[in-house]
């Protein structure tokens, strides 16, 4: 294990804690609980090695030469991501305008990266010019159907924009989107401040990946360096989330609540051959750490009575397609403070008529809460500042700058202090800059993962 | 088996946890919830139900062989004799800690009378014996709570314990648990109930107050009127011996069975060889006919067969 080209991720352990109160008051329906979990894919031989797969979707609009620094920044920032990928990775670049062209390479294909495809490849990237519009939906597409070709790796793309789909309808987009969930995963880059948040975002959490405001053209190549590298630390393709409810239950939400907020309640997919069960597929996963929380409504019991109202756990795609968990074990701390190890989450409801017990709120529920709370301020704040109603604006962000202290979202509070006025007490809204405004929306979304105490 | 089936839907329970794949209820968890003693001779099942979230009954069985010298009141026969006994209690829902009291009451009584049969005391007097040490046993329990300066009612618990012998069946009762007599199948022989019950309906239906009908819907139908871990009088058991003709079954159980029998006659007797088969299926019995109350069977054989002695009594609490 002493080369780095022989390190490879084994198939990741996960190991979580369920944080809820278990008590609820007689009659109540609502079960809250966060679940938080953690992964080691620990370096193993290269036998096991997972195969990987990555394209990058470079946007080469006319707009990407205005000014033509973003066009040539994007080509190096590729270039980069090309060197970081190890021997024996299937690649390829695709070119977006109107509709997607091949760069490398040429024929529409996945090629195994070695020296000489690594520099044929970047060969090609020179070459490239920028014209044309921008249908992002036609570029995931066509990065679906190279990636498809890869069932059993861990397929992954890079998508760089700088502008808005202008020329597909969001009906478009949102169609080729449900045909590459579950396909790959993607990382969402746009440059300057001509894109919107919400279309990358919306793009990013389909695909399970993140998205970024990349300010600098030249901070692209380490953000494409680092993004590469995260890629292939994945250790297993296609983790879902699968969840097990009571007959008569039925699920409020479920959301990752950290590193990112991504609401999974729509993603649902029956489990095959399970009844009462669910899957919600999370994209790949490597060494890596995640927050959840679930919501059920369960048919009140009877006081003293205990009901499971959740089960969660953990699966991966396995060779032939079938689910197969991971190796996993939770952590449950009782009302008496003992603990206890299942093999998935159990998030329970006993009813009573002790107050005391009832109300309590667990302080990890209430930050998850707390938390969303936040971001639909920060939006809904943003959203009133384009709708014209300045007031309202001003309302939610003052809302959201008392929720950001009382969570500790020292980041968010950062951003939001960039546009208060600490004198008048108010949000300077008019001289919020577009990049200002941008990167509050997207640190609206990001989350820091709670403590594993 | 009854352990394995969800006390809400009847569904089966997955092997992973204790909660049922279907509606999620809680289903096994305490030591008591489903319980099974099988001492060769004699057997029997205590089982939560399907309504209560614990276990109030109790039930110990034992199995013991008297040497003739010590048990010339016994009987004539030469050699070793062969006695089963069973105590089951059920604990007075009203009262403080009476999954703690009939537990008590089951093992003090049990203990009592094998140690009294052993020393040749007669089966109705070793009985006399182990529910004064009961009862004593369960009011002491009352005592430690008023040391604790815990304001509650004082424990409390029914009883009812049979003594096999090779030639007689001698039962004991305080309160509303039943001993029933089910001769081996012949059409002379019909089951019988041993146990008259200390209850508020067994005393108006003998004073002729009210009609069955009238007094069964009364709410105070269900009240015992006789218990033990009464502390102010001393208790006045009930104890009966019966010499049967032939052989049989003696049925001893909580009334979260006889609840659900309109008649002795449903009582099976075709299980002299495998008791426990007998109690399981008495239990399915009342689970299926609603489970509303914890149910607990002893089904033990007269006479006792010998030779059957497991080597101790095997108690299992469902998977």
């Amino acid at each position: 294990m002493s080369s780095s080209m022989t390190e490879f991720p084994a198939r990741p352990e996960a190991r979580g804690a369920v944080h809820q109160n278990l008590f609820l008051a007689r009659g109540a329906r609502e079960v809250h609980a966060v679940i938080t979990v953690d992964t080691e894919a620990g370096p193993v031989g290269s036998a096991s090695a997972p195969e990987a797969a990555e394209v990058l979707i470079l946007d080469c609009s006319g707009s990407m030469n205005h000014p033509p620094e973003k066009i040539t920044r994007a080509k190096q920032a590729a270039a980069v991501a090309i060197d970081e990928l190890r021997d024996g990775v299937w690649f390829a670049v695709v070119a977006g305008s109107v509709g997607a062209r091949m760069v490398w390479p040429p024929e529409p294909a996945l090629v195994a990266a070695d020296p000489h495809t690594r520099e044929a490849a970047k060969d090609a990237l020179r070459r490239l010019d920028a014209a044309g519009g921008t249908t992002v939906g036609a570029w995931l597409r066509q990065a679906g159907e190279l990636l498809r070709a890869r069932p059993e790796a861990i397929r992954h793309a890079i998508l760089l924009t700088d502008g808005r789909n202008q020329h597909e309808t969001p009906e478009e987009l949102a169609a080729a989107l449900r045909d590459c969930e579950g396909l790959f995963g993607c990382d969402c880059r746009g440059v300057g401040t001509d894109w919107s948040v919400a279309e990358l975002r919306m793009i990013s959490s389909a695909l399970g990946g993140t998205v970024e405001l990349v300010v600098e053209p030249a901070e692209l190549a380490d953000d494409f360096r680092a993004m590469t590298a995260t890629s292939m630390s994945k250790a297993v393709a296609e983790v879902s989330l699968r969840l097990w409810t009571p007959a008569g239950a039925t699920v409020r939400f479920i959301k990752q609540t950290a590193p990112t907020l991504v609401d999974l309640t729509a993603r649902r997919r029956a489990a095959a051959g399970l009844p009462q069960t669910s899957d919600y597929p999370t994209g790949s996963w490597g060494t890596e750490s995640r927050d959840y929380h679930v919501c059920i409504e369960l048919e009140p019991g009877e006081v003293g009575e205990e009901k499971l109202a959740c089960r969660v756990s953990f699966v991966h795609a396995g060779a032939d397609g079938a689910a197969q968990p991971l190796t996993q074990s939770f952590r449950h701390t009782e009302p008496d403070g003992r603990t206890n190890q299942f093999p998935s989450a159990l998030v329970r409801a006993m009813w009573t008529d002790d107050l005391a017990q009832s109300t309590v709120i667990n302080e990890k529920v209430a930050v998850v809460t707390g938390r969303a709370e936040l971001a639909k301020a920060v939006q809904d704040g943003l959203a009133a500042h384009h709708g014209g109603d300045p007031d309202l604006a001003v309302d939610c962000l003052t809302r959201a700058r008392k929720l950001a202290e009382q969570v500790h979202d020292t980041n968010l509070l950062a951003r939001l202090d960039q546009i208060y006025d600490p004198d008048t007490g108010t949000f300077q809204l008019n001289r919020m800059s577009a990049q200002q405004e941008m990167s509050l929306d997207i640190e609206s979304t990001k989350t820091t993962l709670l403590g594993r105490g | 088996m009854t352990g394995q089936f969800c006390r809400q839907c009847a569904e089966p329970v997955g092997p992973r946890d204790r909660f049922c794949e279907h509606c999620g209820s809680w289903v096994a968890a305490s030591r008591r919830d489903h319980v099974e003693i099988d001492v060769g001779s004699a057997a029997g099942v205590s089982d939560r139900g399907l309504r209560h979230h614990r276990n109030e009954d109790a039930l110990a069985l034992r199995d013991i062989s008297v040497a003739p010298a010590l048990g010339p009141a016994l009987g004539g026969a030469a050699g070793r004799r062969e006695m089963t006994v069973a105590v089951v209690c059920d604990g007075v829902s009203s009262s403080a800690r009476p999954d703690e009291a009939s537990e008590v009451a089951a093992e003090v009584a049990a203990e009592a009378l094998v140690a009294a049969l052993h020393a040749a005391d007669n089966p109705a007097a070793a009985t006399h014996q182990a529910i004064r040490a009961a009862d004593k046993a369960v009011a002491e329990m009352a005592d430690h709570a008023r040391a604790d300066g815990a304001v509650r009612s004082a424990p409390a618990c029914t009883f009812v314990s049979a003594v096999v012998t090779g030639n007689a069946v001698t039962v004991g009762w305080v309160g509303d648990s039943r001993a029933y007599w089910v001769p081996e199948a012949h059409p002379d022989a019909a089951p019988a109930q041993l146990t008259r019950d200390d209850s508020w309906l067994a005393e108006v239906l003998a004073a002729g107050t009210l009609s069955p009908a009238q007094a069964a819907a009364d709410r105070r139908a269900h009240a015992v009127t006789a218990w033990l871990g009464e502390a102010t009088e001393p208790v006045d058991p009930h104890v009966i011996t019966l010499e049967p003709e032939g052989p049989g079954v003696v049925v001893v159980c909580t009334d979260g069975l006889w609840n659900y029998l309109d008649t002795a006659d449903q009582l099976p007797a075709q299980a002299l060889d495998r008791p426990l088969d007998t109690a399981r299926r008495l239990v399915d019995l009342a689970l299926h006919r609603g489970g509303h109350d914890n149910i607990t069977v002893a089904v033990l054989p007269f006479p006792p067969a010998a030779g059957q002695r497991s080597p101790g009594g095997l108690s299992c609490p469902a998977a």
